[in-house]
């Protein structure tokens, strides 16, 4: 480095040609490149080994190349759990024995520097039906889903699927399209690059299921937030998905919205599985056939969704437990104990 | 048009979201009006008590004066504008919904083995290069009518010369805002630190060290001696494949 820049001072001294003076310049740009990019590292990545971040900095400036050198082949860190696989509560819950599932997750996690996350999920997915995945906020739903999805990256743990990627659908809560498209070519644009075998026919079919037949030919950017959520199901629904993951659909949407947004999810279930997270118990009880319960980035039950009142304290012999009731034992009383159904 | 692949997709947001047709307006009307200025340049500060001293010593206008006037323009308020409106189409994973479902179009198809964000940004890349290159066309068109009316016609060789250069700095800008755009967190983001970054390139040109190699040399009106313009050239054909590729890295990189 230091010659570098003392070949610069020459070349500036005496005053040589541009010409050659540009030769440099790609060298330069390259030796910038190299420190921005060893400086996000050090910033970015996993905690360094020997030295703190702003140490492992200076010594990457002040003796560049040697310094960065030092770090990637001595000092980079690599991704360690504080928590192993095996802790109480983090194990995969195979006792939620499910025959032939579409998806399994085995010690799954994913941290953030907050100390939220994923801790440690073992998720079984049925082929068919709606999975119902609770808790309360900042408990890890998104991000499992994300993980499940491969839009984020564990840092430990297996997703399991029995199907290629490309047969795995995800919908945000509020999902957002080209808004000056149309219904008909956004999920016609969705049906040539998903499913390019799918007749032209599928497109007009599956907008009518989802009831916005009426709406094809109309810019999406119009929408109401129940339209625009059954046109993600649509979008879904044409690339022949095995697995659909929603996040918080019906969050948005207002009762009516949600009543026809879960017959129309309660449908779909029949010929394939829905993963979806909601805030809403009474909605997993009536829709959902299995249900996980989250809790500060564990799954502390996994089961039918019947099974969960279970945990009702107040229930005995003669008296149904309250779904409530159990999911606040669950996330409260209970927390950190993994309650196997 | 119906978007039937990504590349008519963008095709079709270049015309449907009325991009393109701005775009036209503002660089033909640059290129039409500022060499009217630049051949009355004289006439016009004549009119004005504080500038009238200065007329007199003013050079008669000459054609490449004509065409400089509108690149000039082209640097500032025109480059600020192209900037805004491509940061957009650049920007995929401006939001996290929108992110999902660029995402999820792209993933199915691939060119050769280049990851599936390759096949989301290229060919938002090559239609907002080409868009920009084609207004810079128009308004070049403008500019060559106005100079060759009002003042006489530049000399064509190096008028040509000079809007190649041109045209391959601009698709280097749009390289520019597809790095950005790949990480920053939304349009607005992306669209500011472009600017930023084309200004700062911008200056970095008058630099007496680098500045013959720095892609910004390269928006010239007429480029009289095109070997002067090489080492840009490099520069800039290489930083335009190179942030190209971090483009497509980060993006495929970055977490939804």
């Amino acid at each position: 480095m230091a010659r570098l820049l003392r070949t610069v001072e020459i070349m500036l001294e005496n005053d040589l040609s541009p010409k050659l003076a540009a030769v440099i310049a790609p060298a330069l740009l390259l030796v910038a490149a190299c420190i921005v990019a060893g400086l996000v590292d050090i910033w970015r990545g996993p905690a360094p080994r020997y030295l703190p971040r702003a140490v492992w900095t200076a010594v990457a400036l002040a003796s560049f190349p040697w310094g960065l050198l030092a770090y990637l082949f001595l000092g980079r860190g690599t991704r360690t759990l504080d928590e192993g696989p095996s802790a109480p509560g983090t194990a995969g819950d195979t006792s939620f024995d499910v025959v032939d599932p579409v998806l399994r997750t085995t010690d799954l996690v994913r941290r953030y520097p907050d100390g939220t996350g994923v801790l440690g999920v073992g998720l079984v997915v049925p082929r068919r039906g709606i999975y119902g995945l609770v808790g309360p906020n900042g408990s890890g739903k998104t991000t499992l889903l994300a993980l499940i999805a491969g839009v984020r990256r564990p840092d430990a743990g297996r997703v399991e699927r029995a199907f290629p990627a490309a047969r795995l659908a995800i919908c945000p809560d509020v999902p957002e399209f080209e808004p000056w498209l149309t219904a008909r070519e956004v999920v016609d644009l969705a049906r040539r690059l998903t499913a390019p075998d799918r007749p032209a026919e599928a497109t007009a079919a599956i907008l009518a299921e989802v009831g916005l037949a009426g709406a094809a030919d109309r810019r999406v950017g119009g929408f109401s937030r129940g339209m625009t959520q059954r046109l993600g199901l649509a979008v879904a629904l044409i690339g022949y998905p095995e697995l659909i993951i929603m996040d918080e659909p019906t969050a948005a949407l207002d009762p009516a919205g949600r009543a026809q947004l879960v017959a129309l999810l309660k449908r779909v279930a029949e010929r394939t599985a829905v993963l979806i997270s909601s805030h809403d118990l009474t909605q997993i009880q009536q829709a959902a056939w299995t249900v996980g319960v989250m809790h500060h980035g564990r799954l502390v039950y996994q089961g039918p969704t019947s099974g969960l009142t279970a945990f009702d304290p107040q229930a005995g012999p003669g008296r149904t437990g309250d779904l409530e009731r159990a999911f606040l034992a669950l996330t409260g009383a209970l927390t950190g104990e993994l309650v196997a159904a | 048009m119906n978007p039937t692949s990504l590349l008519r997709l963008e095709l079709v947001r270049w015309i449907r979201t009325h991009r393109l047709i701005g775009l036209v307006g503002l660089f033909v009307l640059l290129g039409l009006c500022l060499p009217i200025m630049a051949a009355n340049l004289a006439w016009l500060l004549e009119h004005s008590p504080e500038t009238r001293a200065l007329a007199a010593g003013l050079p008669s206008p000459t054609a490449a004066d004509g065409i400089a006037a509108y690149v000039a323009q082209v640097s500032q308020l025109g480059m600020v504008v192209l900037i805004v409106a491509i940061a957009g189409p650049l920007s995929p994973y401006s939001s996290r919904a929108a992110g999902l479902y660029h995402w999820s179009l792209a993933r199915g198809t691939r060119y050769g083995r280049l990851p599936a964000s390759a096949t989301l940004l290229l060919p938002r890349f090559a239609v907002a290069a080409a868009a920009t290159v084609l207004v810079y066309l128009l308004g070049m068109a403008g500019a060559w009518y106005e100079t060759t009316v009002l003042i006489g016609a530049p000399d064509p060789g190096d008028l040509l010369a000079g809007t190649a250069l041109g045209c391959l700095y601009l698709v280097w800008v749009g390289a520019v805002v597809t790095l950005i755009g790949a990480r920053a967190a939304g349009q607005i983001v992306t669209a500011s630190l472009s600017v930023l970054v084309v200004l700062v390139a911008g200056v970095a040109r008058q630099a007496p060290f680098i500045g013959t190699a720095m892609p910004a040399r390269l928006l010239t009106g007429a480029a009289v001696d095109v070997t002067d313009y090489l080492p840009a050239v490099g520069v800039t054909l290489a930083s335009t494949v190179a942030l190209l590729a971090g483009a497509v890295v980060i993006l495929d990189r970055r977490e939804l």
